[in-house]
């Protein structure tokens, strides 16, 4: 597909964007995606986050211009620039952003140092961390080639997760 | 320069491991990250930090050295760099940030750039564990003054997504000469990759690496916590002392000793040393003397002539030397000096 604004390169960008409800959609090359202010490195490459985002989180992000509402940070700029507005950024957009920080981390749930004061996680998140703590055990026993001990933590894990959905 | 820094003291396992560095990313709860904070949202946040510190009962704390914004030069800021005391990518920016240093630059915080805080400790030798507990104390006396951003379930939570979790970073200047000769770094770097750290070359004029320096780090912020991380760089670091150790014992004997001394030979004669001869001769010189082959030069010696003579640290102590020509002069005179 040619660039639908010079006609002559390659389209390698494409780029939607929503103004005053009116949504509008280019396929671009380099070079005017660029002179248009759209520079290609900071959507795809150069901002790690949104490289990781994908043209499809980007289009979702460009239709819901919902903004954070403690900073005003909205969620089509977050996904440009990889970049968070503020700690509640965080909260606003949690479900949109699980996807990708689990493509950065894996489905992992902090483990370590808390700030003094931070209230701790809510009760019924309590067995999940356990289970987090041992898997992470288990991970660390296989690293080690400690098989013996691994043995038994693969079994308390068993435990555990039956223990959790008899529970359920 | 003065000769209480970090880089002077003996270090564990100084053989292969230059230092150790260790990072927390910290922001605070009541302010935007640094990308959306106004000029007086930066001050109260500058002022804040400073305050904490300088406030606290710890001496390590209150001895903290406080640069305003925009009284680092860039010259400044690229020995700093130069130092790995802070990116080269920040000394180049032209960003004007806060900074407190302490006397020895083992520990170095920048303020509201990335994030609120970036609080870094270094260590001479391998010292994950030394370095961690050293930045935990400061994080929590800063920690103590106004509340982190923090969530239950993505840890600290920080400008970029990627340093979520402990918002820690440790990593070990290594120093792999008989890696490199015999081509396992890359099978290694690829290795290392598959258990959650990478194995970069370090200050690399392009691609190349100089003086046979790697950084070993760990990349994993979310789901593991401090101790198993510092753990795993600690235990991963000591598998590639042994590996490095083992190539050392299998390079051509004569040719490495040859070597040693010839660079030691160049470094104590000549007149005029450009930068690149200088880490290349260092590095065999690193290698003859960690083999016990040179006993007349310590280790500390070289991480000093290192840490101290690279071209803008140069040009801190020798405001005149504002050529390449001129510093590679100074440069050659120093080595000198100190190889005696």
């Amino acid at each position: 597909m040619r660039c639908q604004k010079c006609g002559k390169q390659p389209a390698t960008t494409r780029f939607k964007r929503t103004v005053n409800g009116v949504t509008e959609e280019w396929m671009l090359c380099d070079d005017c995606a660029a002179a248009m202010g759209f520079n290609q490195l900071s959507f795809f490459t150069g901002g790690f986050l949104g490289s990781l985002f994908g043209p499809d989180i980007l289009e979702q992000a460009a239709d819901h211009a919902i903004r954070c509402p403690t900073c005003g940070t909205s969620f089509e700029e977050i996904a440009r620039t990889g970049l968070m507005g503020c700690a509640d950024c965080y909260n606003q957009f949690r479900h949109r952003l699980a996807p990708t920080i689990e493509k950065l981390h894996g489905r992992a749930e902090h483990v370590g140092k808390r700030p003094a004061g931070a209230k701790t996680a809510p009760a019924q998140a309590e067995p999940a961390d356990e289970l987090a703590a041992l898997r992470q055990a288990l991970a660390q026993a296989v690293e080690a080639q400690e098989y013996e001990r691994a043995a038994t933590l693969r079994d308390e894990i068993r435990a555990k997760e039956e223990q959790n959905h008899e529970q359920q | 320069m003065n000769n209480n820094k970090w880089y002077r003291k003996p270090g564990k396992q100084g053989d292969v491991v230059v230092s150790t560095r260790v990072r927390l990313a910290r922001n605070f709860r009541d302010y935007p990250f640094p990308g959306k904070m106004t000029a007086d949202q930066r001050d109260d946040v500058n002022e804040l930090v400073r305050k904490a510190l300088a406030d606290s009962d710890d001496p390590l704390a209150a001895g903290l050295g406080y640069s305003a914004p925009g009284t680092l030069s860039t010259d400044a800021r690229r020995a700093m760099a130069e130092r790995h005391l802070v990116t080269r990518e920040f000394a180049e920016s032209g960003r004007q940030r806060a900074m407190l240093l302490s006397e020895d630059e083992a520990v170095c915080l920048l303020l509201c750039d990335r994030d609120h805080v970036r609080l870094q400790v270094m260590a001479a030798g391998l010292a994950p564990e030394e370095a961690y507990a050293v930045a935990d104390r400061l994080d929590d006396v800063i920690g103590r003054r106004a509340a982190y951003a923090f969530d239950a379930k993505w840890g600290y939570l920080t400008e970029r997504p990627t340093d979520l979790g402990t918002g820690m970073k440790a990593s070990v200047l290594l120093h792999l000469p008989a890696l490199e000769a015999t081509g396992d770094i890359e099978t290694l770097a690829k290795a290392v990759s598959k258990i959650g750290l990478s194995l970069r070359g370090t200050f690399g004029e392009g691609s190349s690496v100089s003086g046979s320096l790697y950084q070993l780090s760990n990349q994993i912020t979310l789901g593991m916590d401090e101790a198993a991380a510092l753990q795993n760089l600690q235990a991963v670091t000591e598998q590639v002392i042994e590996q490095e150790q083992q190539a050392r014992q299998n390079l051509p004997a004569l040719a490495t000793e040859d070597a040693a001394w010839r660079a030691l030979g160049l470094l104590q004669n000549a007149r005029i040393l450009p930068v690149r001869e200088f880490t290349d001769n260092l590095s065999r010189l690193r290698l003859g003397v960690s083999m016990g082959l040179i006993p007349s030069v310590s280790p500390e010696t070289l991480n000093a002539l290192n840490a101290e003579l690279h071209p803008a640290t140069l040009l801190l102590g020798h405001p005149d030397a504002d050529s390449t020509e001129k510093r590679d002069v100074i440069r050659a005179t120093a080595v000198r000096e100190q190889l005696g």
